[in-house]
C-alpha cells in the first residue's frame, strides 16, 4: 500500500505542476453540468413540470448532481499519458520498476482523481446546500451503503480504464479509445440519462454490462431508490466485474509483454 | 556459476514493408508485406560477476536488443538467456531490484516533479532501508555533483544534467548489475568524464557488474575491461579489450625527425612511408615487421633526432572489424 500511495502522490504532484492546465481540467466538467441542468429544466418546463419517466424535477436535479460528482472523477488523461509513454518509449521505465503495471496505472489514475473528487464534492455539497429546497436530498439511512457502492463503482471504472488503456499498445489512436470508452460509459452508466428511462430492451442490455454498476447503482442508493437487482447481488456483481477486469488486464498485459517490441536502439 | 549466460540467443523482428508513394500506401492498406530482420542471431556468451563488459557494434548490430533481452522487457525469439540462473522475464520483481538500467535516450525520472522526489519514490518503490538509501543518495549527489539540480523537475534539466540524475537514480537501490545503453550519448566532455569515473569507481569499490553499449569508444576504454563485439547480430569477438586491440590493431605509426640517409623501403618494402615537412611518418603492420625491427631499420636510414611510436586506438580496431564484417 505504501508504494501505491507513493505513486498516487507522484501523480498528484505531476497534475498540480501546471496550474493553468490543472484549473482548466478541474472546471471543464461544470460546463457539462450546466448544460444538463438547462436541458432538463427546458424538458420539465415543456412538460408542465410533470415527472419524466417517474422522475419528478427535484429528484432529476439531485440525480444530475450526483451523476456529475461520480462521472467526472476520471479524466481523459489515462489513455493519453500511456499512449505518449508508448510512443516515446519511456513506457520501458514502467516495465523495469519492481511494481506491478496495474498498480502503477491505478496509482496514476487515483492521483489525478483525488483533486477532481474534492472539487466535485465541494460543488455538489454547495449546490445541495444552496438549492436544498428544490432538490431531493440524499437518504441518510442509505448513505453508508451508497458510499460502499460508490467506492466499488469507482474501482470498477478504474479497472476498466486500466484494461482499455492497454489497447494503446496496439494502436496510436488513443483519442479514439478514449472516445469509445467515454461514450459507452456515459451512456450506459446513466450519466447522461437515468437507465430507468431507457426503453425496456436497452435497459436490459445496460444491466448486462458493468456500466450501471459504476454510476446508476450508487446514485440510486444515495437517493433512496430501489435497485433493479437485490442489493447484495449488486455488490457481488461489482466485485465480479472488478475481478474479471483484473484477470483480463493481467492476461492482456502478459501477452503485451511477451510481444513487446522497441523500435530503434 | 556465470552471472549471465546466453545460449543461441536470437531475436527476430517482423517489419512491415510499405511501398513508397500514395499507390504503395493504398496497397499496404489492403495487403501487408512483411520481412524478418534478425537483430540478434545465435549469440552465445557469458559474463561473470564484477565484470565490466562493453558491447560494441555498428548501428543495427543488435546491442540495444541484447540489453533489452537481458533486462527482461524483450522476449527472445529462440535460445535462452539466464541471469543469476533464471530467465529475466520470469523472476521479474526480484530481478528488477538487483539491476539498474539506463537507456541513454529515455529517462527514468518522473518528468514533472523534482529530481529529489524521483529519488524518494525509488526509496519507496524498491522498499529500501532508509539508512542505505540516505547513504547512497549522499554518495551519488556528491560524486555526480547533483546538488544544484536536485529540486528541479526533470523537464527543466539539460540532457547532461538529466543523464547524471538518471545514473544517480539507478544506484540508489545498490544494484548488482548495471545495464547502460549509450549512457553518454549527446553529452559534453566534462559530463562524460564525470559519469565514466563514477561508474568505474562503483565497479571497483562495490563490485557492480557493468554491461555497457556505446558508440563512444572512450566510454569503452575507460570503463570496461572486456568486450563483446557484435556485427549484424552475430558475435564477432568476446574477450579482453586489450587482446582485441592486440589481435586486430597490428598497425603501428612511427614518426621520425632527422636527416634521411637511405630509403627505408629497401629494408621494409611493406611499410608505407609518408614524407611530411620536417618529419617522416611510417605506417607498418607488426605482422610483417615488429616495432623493434622497424626501429632498427630507422636507425640505419635516418640520423634520428626524435621518434615516436603510436598504436591505433580502439576506434581503429572497431572500424577495422566493421570493415571485415562488411566485406563478409
Amino acid at each position: 500500500m505504501k508504494r501505491f500511495f507513493k505513486l498516487v502522490s507522484l501523480s498528484m504532484q505531476g497534475a498540480l505542476f501546471y496550474r493553468a492546465a490543472f484549473l482548466l481540467n478541474l472546471c471543464t466538467p461544470l460546463i457539462l453540468l450546466a448544460g444538463q441542468f438547462m436541458l432538463w429544466s427546458a424538458l420539465y418546463s415543456l412538460g408542465g413540470d410533470a415527472p419524466i419517466g417517474g422522475y419528478p424535477r427535484e429528484r432529476m436535479y439531485s440525480y444530475l448532481l450526483l451523476a456529475f460528482f461520480i462521472n467526472n472523477l476520471l479524466t481523459w488523461s489515462s489513455e493519453n499519458d500511456l499512449s505518449r509513454e508508448i510512443r516515446k518509449g519511456t513506457v520501458a521505465a514502467r516495465c523495469i520498476r519492481p511494481v506491478p503495471f496495474l498498480t502503477q496505472s491505478l496509482g496514476v489514475m487515483t492521483g489525478k482523481m483525488l483533486p477532481q473528487a474534492l472539487l466535485n464534492l465541494l460543488i455538489t455539497a454547495a449546490l445541495f446546500c444552496l438549492l436544498g429546497k428544490r432538490l431531493q436530498l440524499p437518504a441518510p439511512a442509505f448513505l453508508p451503503l451508497a458510499a460502499g457502492s460508490l467506492i466499488l463503482g469507482v474501482l470498477l471504472r478504474m479497472m476498466m480504464v486500466s484494461l482499455l488503456s492497454l489497447l494503446c499498445f496496439f494502436t496510436t489512436n488513443h483519442i479514439g479509445l478514449t472516445w469509445l470508452r467515454t461514450t459507452l460509459t456515459e451512456f450506459f452508466s446513466g450519466a447522461l440519462i437515468p437507465v430507468a428511462l431507457f426503453p425496456g430492451w436497452l435497459r436490459t442490455l445496460s444491466y448486462c454490462t458493468p456500466f450501471p454498476l459504476m454510476l446508476q447503482t450508487p446514485v440510486s442508493l444515495f437517493l433512496g431508490e430501489g435497485t433493479p437487482l437485490p442489493l447484495p447481488l449488486c455488490f457481488l456483481l461489482q466485485l465480479f466485474w472488478i475481478l474479471l477486469f483484473w484477470l483480463l488486464h493481467e492476461w492482456l498485459y502478459g501477452r503485451i509483454r511477451r510481444n513487446l517490441s522497441f523500435a530503434g536502439g | 556459476m556465470a552471472l549471465i549466460t546466453a545460449e543461441n540467443l536470437t531475436k527476430v523482428y517482423r517489419q512491415n514493408i510499405k511501398q513508397p508513394g500514395l499507390k504503395g500506401a493504398l496497397k499496404s492498406l489492403v495487403k501487408t508485406e512483411w520481412i524478418e530482420k534478425r537483430a540478434v542471431d545465435g549469440l552465445c556468451f557469458s559474463m561473470q560477476e564484477g565484470e565490466t563488459l562493453a558491447c560494441i557494434g555498428e548501428n543495427g548490430a543488435g546491442k540495444s536488443t541484447l540489453i533489452k533481452m537481458l533486462v527482461g522487457i524483450l522476449t527472445p525469439t529462440s535460445g535462452s538467456v539466464t541471469v543469476y540462473g533464471q530467465n529475466p522475464m520470469e523472476h521479474h520483481a526480484d530481478y528488477l531490484r538487483k539491476i539498474g538500467v539506463v537507456f541513454g535516450q529515455k529517462t527514468g525520472l518522473w518528468w514533472d516533479i523534482p529530481v529529489i522526489e524521483s529519488y524518494e519514490a525509488v526509496k519507496v518503490l524498491y522498499k529500501l532501508d532508509p539508512a542505505l538509501y540516505e547513504k547512497n543518495r549522499r554518495m551519488v549527489v556528491e560524486l555526480l555533483e547533483l546538488e544544484p539540480i536536485l529540486h528541479s523537475p526533470a523537464r527543466r534539466l539539460s540532457l547532461g544534467q538529466r543523464m547524471k540524475a538518471d545514473i544517480g537514480m539507478v544506484f540508489l537501490h545498490s544494484p548488482r548489475i548495471l545495464y547502460l545503453d549509450e549512457p553518454t550519448i549527446g553529452l559534453d566532455i566534462n559530463v562524460k568524464f564525470t559519469i565514466r569515473q563514477f561508474i568505474r569507481r562503483m565497479n571497483q569499490e562495490n563490485g557492480i557488474s557493468v554491461l555497457l553499449t556505446s558508440h563512444d569508444l572512450d566510454d569503452i576504454e575507460q570503463i570496461c575491461d572486456n568486450a563483446l563485439v557484435l556485427s549484424k547480430g552475430r558475435l564477432f569477438y568476446h574477450g579482453a579489450l586489450d587482446a582485441l586491440k592486440e589481435n586486430y590493431a597490428t598497425a603501428r605509426r612511427m614518426t621520425v625527425r632527422g636527416k634521411r640517409l637511405a630509403d627505408i623501403r629497401v629494408l621494409a618494402p611493406q611499410a608505407q612511408v609518408l614524407e611530411e615537412p620536417h618529419k617522416t611518418v611510417i605506417l607498418f603492420d607488426t605482422a610483417h615487421c615488429s616495432a623493434r625491427q622497424m626501429l632498427d631499420f630507422l636507425s640505419r636510414c635516418y640520423e634520428i633526432e626524435d621518434v615516436t611510436v603510436e598504436d591505433p586506438g580502439i576506434d581503429y580496431v572497431v572500424s577495422k572489424i566493421f570493415a571485415m564484417g562488411a566485406a563478409k
